[in-house]
């Protein structure tokens, strides 16, 4: 079966909590996102990674709701926030 | 001083990371492919996908036949190697003295740290609860502990998945009692069978037979053998600054017969593999080409080069040298090319290739760094969509251990 799987690659705003934390997972924690005209709150951030673009890196937060798991990408260059994946059932 | 060497392997490796990036994969037959089609291949699947026999290296019709449940998702490379990062940057923290052996394996060498295997044991576990608080909780690993490398990674290998195993000088030839000898790191089924000649048939076998026989059938590489299943040392670890060679492969998706296609591929893989030349500072003396055709057959050449290579345009130029005349007669199906004899960069000035195209490169370097890869590419690969050739995990050292 395949895994439901888009790539919007939209620029999204996000609520986010920076919070001193021990690890990568820990410091920047997204908490909700409007995409679509549609609230959806992050329950948990499941892996966090760098992905790069030419020799700079991007951070990567794979992150879900209650229904469907999300990319978002964030570009400490410019500070905005890119919805890259969406994966549900 | 007791030398005490512990090895990881991450379980599942590329599948976990996929079901800890997703939960809604966990706890389900999960295969990370090549490639979404149906001759792409498995090359990662999940402990539950495991128990429906889906293996690596199953192509994905076949998956779905054993399988038909099984979630498939493409192979993600970043996600996989900023993960090992993690988990290295958190092992860098109880010993300098590291090698990463592939994407989900490294030796871990506690030598002069600790006392015993026992403290060697404790901090094992204190490093897989740091893994899954810290870089994943699905993410889990094996471990090997031992005085030797080779017996710390056979101790791994055979460890129960999310286990800790333990070889010491007391214990080592009781586990390795019985032991079939392509268990062994090293020892498969040709090799195997010329030692089966030899009636050697389990590991406990090979350690107790005399190493001059072993090394006067099969020279230096019996008295190897025999060496590492008696815990003798014989490398330690690697600490390779530069790697072997550098390479990049492609299962093309399109058949035809199309020139144009054929050498956009070619540019693109002359391409990843200049930048990671440049970006890695060295140059290459050496060359490797190797192209599969349908009604051809394989057909490869390596050669050693007398100029060294440091440009894209080089190594797509030799390449082409190489296979132009097969690109012409068969239908390809995959590329390989390489470059080995790799040494730091010389800037030794040459008579042949102009300095005007190396500031070429370096100016082209300077744009793709900063906008992006293949922002500004050669002609040949312009046009070439990013489904060919993209980029793609190797199972061997892919992540570096300086940053």
């Amino acid at each position: 079966m395949l895994v439901f799987h888009e790539q919007p690659h939209e620029k999204v705003r996000v609520f986010v909590d920076f919070s001193p934390g021990q690890n990568n997972f820990k410091r920047v924690i997204p908490r909700a996102f409007f995409w679509a005209g549609k609230r959806y709150d992050i329950q948990s951030v499941n892996l966090v990674y760098q992905r790069r673009r030419g020799n700079k890196q991007d951070w990567c937060f794979a992150v879900s709701d209650q229904a469907n798991a999300f990319v978002l990408l964030f570009n400490p260059e410019n500070l905005e926030w890119i919805l890259e994946e969406v994966q549900g059932q | 001083m007791q030398r005490i060497i512990l090895h990881f392997d991450m379980n599942s490796y590329f599948a976990s990371v996929e079901q800890q990036a997703n939960p809604f994969l966990r706890g389900k037959p999960v295969g990370v492919c090549s490639t979404m089609s149906r001759r792409g291949c498995i090359i990662a699947s999940s402990r539950e996908a495991k128990t429906f026999g889906v293996k690596t290296g199953c192509r994905v019709d076949e998956a779905k036949m054993l399988c038909p449940q099984i979630k498939l998702v493409e192979v993600d490379p970043p996600k996989y190697r900023s993960t090992t990062e993690n988990i290295v940057r958190l092992c860098k923290e109880y010993t300098s003295e590291i090698e990463l052996y592939s994407i989900d394996e490294a030796f871990l060498d506690f030598s002069g740290l600790i006392k015993s295997f026992h403290q060697a044991e404790t901090l094992g576990q204190i490093i897989k609860t740091r893994i899954r608080q810290e870089a994943g909780e699905w993410l889990n690993c094996s471990m090997g502990i031992s005085y030797t490398r080779w017996l710390a990674k056979f101790a791994g290998d055979t460890a129960p998945k999310g286990g800790i195993v333990i070889v010491n000088p007391q214990n080592r030839l009781t586990y390795l009692k019985g032991r079939d000898l392509q268990e062994a790191w090293g020892i498969a089924g040709a090799l195997a069978s010329r030692l089966n000649a030899l009636n050697i048939f389990t590991l406990d076998e090979l350690a107790r037979y005399s190493p001059i026989n072993l090394l006067e059938v099969f020279g230096i590489r019996g008295y190897k053998l025999w060496a590492n299943v008696n815990g003798i040392e014989l490398a330690g670890l690697e600490q390779r600054k530069i790697p072997k060679s550098i390479g990049h492969s492609h299962v093309l998706r399109k058949r035809n017969r199309d020139e144009k296609f054929h050498k956009a591929v070619i540019m693109r893989l002359a391409e990843r593999t200049g930048r990671r030349l440049r970006e890695m500072n060295l140059e290459a003396h050496g060359i490797y080409a190797f192209m599969r055709a349908e009604g051809l057959g394989d057909f490869g050449v390596s050669r050693k080069v007398f100029q060294p290579i440091l440009t894209t345009w080089s190594i797509y130029r030799q390449v082409l040298e190489i296979l132009a005349p097969f690109l012409k007669k068969g239908m390809p199906t995959f590329f390989a090319l390489g470059l080995f004899n790799l040494q730091p960069k010389s800037d030794q000035l040459s008579l042949f290739e102009k300095p005007k195209s190396l500031n070429l490169v370096k100016a082209l370097d300077i744009i793709n760094n900063k906008y992006g890869e293949e922002t500004i590419v050669q002609g040949d690969l312009a046009g070439l969509s990013d489904g060919h050739a993209p980029d793609r995990i190797g199972f061997r050292k892919t992540v570096g251990l300086d940053d």
